[in-house]
C-alpha cells in the first residue's frame, strides 16, 4: 500500500502561491524550495524521495501545466529537462502523490506576488524591443515615443492632396489602457523637460493631445487583451491615426492656433510681427503663386475665398481651416515647417505645455488605470455577470480616467478655463465628494462605472481624495460629472456594468 | 462578480465574490490579497489580471531617455548605438604600474565602431533619507552588423581592451564617490554613467582577451578555416602570421593591441559595420569555456578517439622505480593525488574542433543575455515562510492502493 497525498488549493495556499510563479518562470532554486516545503508540510522525510507532485497552472486553467518527478533522484534532472519530457516519466513509478487543486480560494500574501512579479520581471530576458525612441517612461505605465519629422500625404479633396512635413512627434502610449493614446508636435528632437510642445493640432484629437480613433482600429484587428508589446501598439495605433482616415471632429487644437493668432493676424495686417514670428507670418499670408506650386488645381477665386476668411478668423469652419492649414503647409519645407511650429509653441501659450508638464499630468491616475485594467480583465470572461446585485447598498465609484468622461472634461474646457473653475471648488472638495455621493445613492439613471459597498465608503473617499491631492482635477471632474450625467457618458455599452438601476 | 480591495489596519485584501455587482477598491498600501469565489474561471482571470497590472517595466524613474533604449526592466536596461567614431585611450601598463595615471602616457585612437548594443544591469539602494538611489553594476558591449530586431540576432565581440571575453566591461576604478553618483538618479543617469564606463574611463593592458581573440579566432588555420577576408585583417593577414607575436593563451602585449587599433582607425564606418568581428566566448576568458566544455564532453570523446592513456608517476629512489599511490573510494577523483590522474594523449584542438566548440560561433542576444542574467542575479530563496501558513492548512490525506 502506498501514500497518496491530495491537496486542495482551499488547503493549500502556499503551494498555490508556487504554482502561480511556476507557471511564470520560477527559478530552479524556487522549484526546489517549493518541494522542500512540501516535504516539511507532508512530514516526510528527507530520504523519501517517491513523490508525485502535479502543479495545475494557475494562469491557463484549460492548459495544465504538469510537473511530475521525484524529490531528489529526478529532481535535478526533472528540472533541467523541459515539462514535456517530465511528463514522460513513468507514474507508476511514483506511488506518492501530491496533487495540488487550486481551483477554489486560498489566501496569498500581496506582496510575495509583487515580488515575485519583480523577479519573473528580472528573470525574463525582454524580447519586445521599444520602438525607435521611447524617451521616457512613467511608472503608470505610460510610455512616450519620439518620432523625427516626415512627410505625409493629405487629402484635399475627394481627388486630390498636397504633402506636408509632419514635425517631431511625441506619441504617449498607456500599456494598462492602450487605446489611451496622446500625439504632441515638436519643433525639435527632445532635450530637456522643458521644451515645449503642441497638442496636434492635426484632427481628431482633443485638447490634451489624445487621440480620438476611429472604429477602424478595432476592425483593423487592434488587439487590446495580448501581451503587451510597445512596438506593435506604437506602430499600430500611429498608423491608425494617420491613416485610418480624418473627419471634421475635434479641431479645437486648430482652433486655439487660429484664435491665438487673431491678433497676431490683425497685427499683420498692419505690418507688425513679421520679424519676430516670420513662419507664423508666412502661414497666414502664403501667396497664391506658392500655393499653387503645390496645389495647381487652385483657382484664383477659391484662393480669394480662403483669403477673405482668413482675416477674419473666428468665421472659419472646422473644415475651412483644416483646408487652409494643410494648403499652407504644404508650401513649408521642413526647416519652416519645424520653424513653424516652434513659432506657435512661443507665441500661442495657451495650448503649449512643456515636456515636463505632459509628463506630469500622465503620471496621475495610477489606481484609476489599475482600475480600467481591471474591468478589462473582468469583461474578458463571458460568465461573469456584472448585473446581478444582491440587495447591497451601492454607491458609483468615478472613473475619471474612462475615455469619455475625461475627453469630455478636456474638449469642452481649455485647461486655463478648467484651472479657474478648479481654483474656486478645490477648498471644498470634501464638500462636493460628500455630495456627489449622497445625491448618487438616489441617482438610478446613471450608468455607474463601478459599484462599492458602502460599507466601505471611507476607503472610497479616501481614494478620491488621494487623486484630488494628484491633480485637483478631478474635483472639477467630480462636479461637472455629477451634474451633467448624461452628458458625460455616451455609450452605455461602454462598460456592461449598468451600475444602479 | 465583484472584486474588493479592502484595508484593515494596513493590511489590505482582496476579496472576489460571484454573483455580487462589480466593485474594486485599490489602494496603494497593500499587503495582503484574498480572493474568494465559487467560479474557477473568473478568479484565475482576475489573479491573472492582478498580476498584470501589478507587474511594471520598470518601477523606477527613467528620466529622459537617450533615443536607441530598446528595453528597460527593474534590473537591466538594454540600448543601442548606430555606427560611430569613438575615441579609445589605452595606457600600455598594467593597472599595479601605473602609479600616477594622470602622468603616464596615454595612446588614443579614433576607431569607427559598428553599431553597438549594450546590456546593463544595474542596481537600486536606499540612501540615509530613503531615497533611492540607481547604480549601474555590471555593463555589456556588443558589436551588431545592423540594429537589433529579434532576440536571435547576432551579437559580436568589441575586441576593445578591459573586456571580458563574454562582454563584460571590467568596471572602472573612481577615485572619489563624486565621480561615481554624479548622474541624475534616473535610468537616463545609469545609461549616461555605463556610457561613460565603457567610453570615457580609460583602458590598460589588464585585460586583454578580446584584441586577443582578433588573433587566436583567425589564426587556427591547422584546424579550421574562417574567412578572415571580411574582416579587419583583410589585408593585414600575411603581416600577422609572418611576424612573432606577443601572445598567449591569456594575453596579448601592447604590440598587438596597437598594431590592431592603428589598422582598424584605416577603415571606413560602413565598412566595420559589415565586418565579421569575432564572437564572443560564452565565459569571462576562452580557457573557462574550454575548461566547461571539457568537462561535459570530453570523456565521451574518449570512447570514440582513439587515446594512450598514461599516468604521471611518482619515483621511489629508494627501490628505484614508479610508484603510483593507491586510490582511496572515499575521496573524489579531483581530490585524489595527481598520480591516479589519468592523462589522455589527445590533441585538444581537434577534439574542441571535432565536438564543434570551435571555430567559435557567434552568440545570439537571447543567449548573451541568459548568461549575463544566471551571472549577475544571485538566485534568492526567501520567499514564503511556510510556518505563516501553517495555520490554514487542512491536509486531506487520503490513502489508496
Amino acid at each position: 500500500m502506498n501514500t497518496y497525498l491530495r491537496i486542495d488549493a482551499q488547503d493549500d495556499p502556499t503551494l498555490s502561491y508556487y504554482s502561480i510563479t511556476h507557471k511564470r518562470g520560477a527559478t530552479n532554486e524556487y522549484l526546489q524550495r517549493a518541494y522542500s516545503e512540501i516535504r516539511w508540510r507532508y512530514g516526510l522525510s528527507e530520504n523519501d524521495d517517491r513523490v508525485l507532485v502535479q502543479f495545475k497552472s494557475l494562469l491557463k486553467n484549460k492548459n495544465f501545466a504538469r510537473l511530475f518527478g521525484t524529490i531528489s533522484e529526478k529532481l535535478a534532472m526533472m528540472l533541467d529537462e523541459n515539462i514535456d519530457s517530465i511528463e514522460k516519466l513513468d507514474l507508476s513509478t511514483l506511488p506518492v502523490h501530491v496533487e495540488l487543486d487550486i481551483y477554489n480560494q486560498y489566501e496569498i500574501p500581496l506582496s510575495n506576488i509583487l515580488e515575485q512579479c519583480t523577479r519573473n520581471s528580472k528573470e525574463n530576458i525582454p524580447e519586445n524591443f521599444f520602438p525607435l525612441a521611447v524617451r521616457q517612461i512613467l511608472p503608470n505605465g505610460n510610455y512616450f515615443v519620439e518620432r523625427p519629422p516626415f512627410q505625409l500625404e493629405v487629402p484635399i479633396t475627394k481627388s486630390s492632396s498636397v504633402k506636408v512635413w509632419m514635425p517631431w512627434t511625441m506619441t504617449a502610449i498607456n500599456k494598462e489602457n492602450r487605446t489611451d493614446a496622446y500625439l504632441f508636435f515638436g519643433s525639435k528632437k527632445l532635450e530637456t523637460a522643458d521644451d515645449k510642445y503642441l497638442p496636434c493640432v492635426f484632427p481628431n484629437i482633443y485638447g490634451s493631445g489624445k487621440i480620438c480613433f476611429s472604429n477602424s482600429l478595432y476592425d483593423a484587428g487592434f488587439d487590446l487583451h495580448s501581451a503587451f508589446d510597445l512596438r506593435y501598439t506604437y506602430s499600430f495605433l500611429f498608423n491608425e491615426y494617420i491613416n485610418g482616415g480624418w473627419n471634421q471632429d475635434l479641431g479645437s487644437n486648430l482652433g486655439q492656433l487660429f484664435w491665438s493668432a487673431h491678433q497676431f493676424v490683425n497685427d499683420l495686417i498692419k505690418n507688425k510681427s513679421h520679424q519676430q514670428f516670420p513662419m507664423i507670418a508666412k502661414f497666414f499670408n502664403v501667396t497664391k503663386e506658392d500655393m499653387k506650386v503645390s496645389y495647381p488645381r487652385l483657382t484664383d477665386k477659391a484662393y480669394n475665398k480662403m483669403y477673405d476668411k482668413i482675416r477674419g478668423t473666428w468665421a472659419m469652419s472646422v473644415k475651412d481651416m483644416y483646408q487652409y492649414t494643410f494648403l499652407a503647409l504644404s508650401c513649408f519645407s521642413l526647416e519652416e515647417t519645424l520653424k513653424f511650429y516652434e513659432e506657435v509653441s512661443l507665441h500661442s501659450s495657451n495650448i503649449a505645455r512643456t515636456f515636463g508638464d505632459i509628463t506630469k499630468d500622465l503620471s496621475i491616475n495610477v489606481s484609476q488605470t489599475l482600475i480600467t485594467n481591471f474591468v478589462k480583465q473582468i469583461r474578458s470572461q463571458s460568465d461573469i455577470s456584472l448585473n446581478n446585485i444582491n440587495g447591497t447598498i451601492n454607491i458609483i465609484f468615478l472613473n475619471p480616467q474612462t475615455s469619455k468622461f475625461w475627453n469630455s472634461w478636456n474638449a469642452d474646457y481649455s485647461r486655463d478655463s478648467s484651472t479657474a473653475i478648479l481654483s474656486s471648488c478645490s477648498t471644498q472638495v470634501t464638500h462636493i465628494i460628500n455630495d456627489f455621493i449622497a445625491k448618487a445613492k438616489n441617482n438610478i439613471s446613471t450608468n455607474g462605472y463601478y459599484v462599492i459597498d458602502e460599507s466601505i465608503a471611507d476607503q472610497k473617499q479616501e481614494i478620491i481624495y488621494h487623486e484630488v491631492d494628484n491633480g485637483n482635477y478631478y474635483a472639477d471632474a467630480l462636479k461637472r460629472y455629477f451634474n451633467n450625467t448624461s452628458d458625460h457618458i455616451g455609450d452605455t455599452d461602454e462598460y456592461r456594468n449598468s451600475g444602479i438601476q | 462578480m465583484s472584486i474588493e480591495i479592502l484595508e484593515f489596519n494596513n493590511e489590505v485584501s482582496v476579496v472576489a465574490r460571484k454573483n455580487i455587482h462589480s466593485s474594486f477598491h485599490v489602494s496603494e498600501d497593500i499587503k495582503n490579497v484574498k480572493f474568494e469565489t465559487s467560479a474557477p474561471h473568473g478568479c484565475f482571470a482576475d489573479i491573472n489580471g492582478m498580476m498584470e497590472v501589478f507587474t511594471s517595466s520598470c518601477n523606477f524613474p527613467t528620466g529622459i531617455l537617450p533615443p536607441g533604449v530598446l528595453a528597460v526592466t527593474d534590473t537591466h536596461i538594454v540600448f543601442e548605438r548606430q555606427p560611430e567614431y569613438k575615441t579609445v585611450f589605452v595606457i600600455p601598463k598594467l593597472l599595479d604600474n601605473i602609479s600616477d595615471p594622470e602622468s603616464e602616457r596615454v595612446y588614443t585612437y579614433q576607431l569607427p565602431i559598428p553599431w553597438q548594443l549594450y546590456i546593463i544591469q544595474y542596481g537600486n539602494t536606499l540612501d540615509e533619507n530613503g531615497n533611492t538611489i540607481l547604480y549601474p553594476a555590471n555593463v555589456r558591449l556588443h558589436f551588431m552588423k545592423s540594429n537589433l530586431t529579434h532576440a536571435d540576432q547576432e551579437l559580436y565581440m568589441a575586441p576593445l581592451t578591459n573586456f571580458y571575453a563574454n562582454g563584460t566591461l571590467c568596471r572602472p576604478m573612481f577615485s572619489s564617490m563624486e565621480e561615481f553618483e554624479r548622474y541624475p538618479n534616473t535610468i537616463a543617469g545609469v545609461i549616461e554613467s555605463a556610457y561613460d564606463w565603457v567610453w570615457n574611463s580609460g583602458s590598460n593592458l589588464d585585460l586583454t582577451i578580446c584584441p586577443l581573440a582578433m588573433y587566436t579566432q583567425f589564426s587556427h588555420s591547422n584546424y579550421y578555416t574562417v574567412d578572415a577576408s571580411n574582416t579587419i585583417w583583410k589585408n593585414y593577414l600575411s603581416i600577422i602570421q609572418q611576424r612573432s607575436a606577443n601572445y598567449t593563451q591569456y594575453y596579448c602585449g601592447f604590440d598587438e593591441i596597437d598594431l590592431l587599433y592603428r589598422t582598424w582607425e584605416k577603415y571606413s564606418l560602413a565598412e566595420v559595420s559589415s565586418f565579421d568581428w569575432p564572437s564572443n566566448y560564452i565565459t569571462t576568458a576562452w580557457y573557462s569555456d574550454a575548461k566547461i566544455h571539457e568537462d561535459l564532453y570530453f570523456q565521451e570523446y574518449l570512447k570514440t578517439a582513439s587515446t594512450n592513456v598514461r599516468y604521471e608517476m611518482h619515483w621511489d629512489e629508494e627501490e628505484d622505480q614508479e610508484y603510483q599511490c593507491e586510490y582511496e573510494d572515499d575521496v573524489p577523483l579531483e581530490d585524489q593525488c595527481y598520480c591516479l590522474h589519468p592523462i589522455y594523449d589527445v590533441d585538444k584542438m581537434r577534439f574542441y574542433v571535432d565536438t564543434n566548440l570551435l571555430p567559435i560561433k557567434p552568440r545570439t542576444y537571447r543567449s548573451t543575455f541568459q548568461t549575463f542574467i544566471k551571472e549577475t542575479i544571485p538566485p534568492t530563496i526567501d520567499y514564503v515562510d511556510p510556518k505563516k501558513f501553517h495555520d490554514l492548512n487542512v491536509l486531506k490525506i487520503l490513502h489508496s492502493v
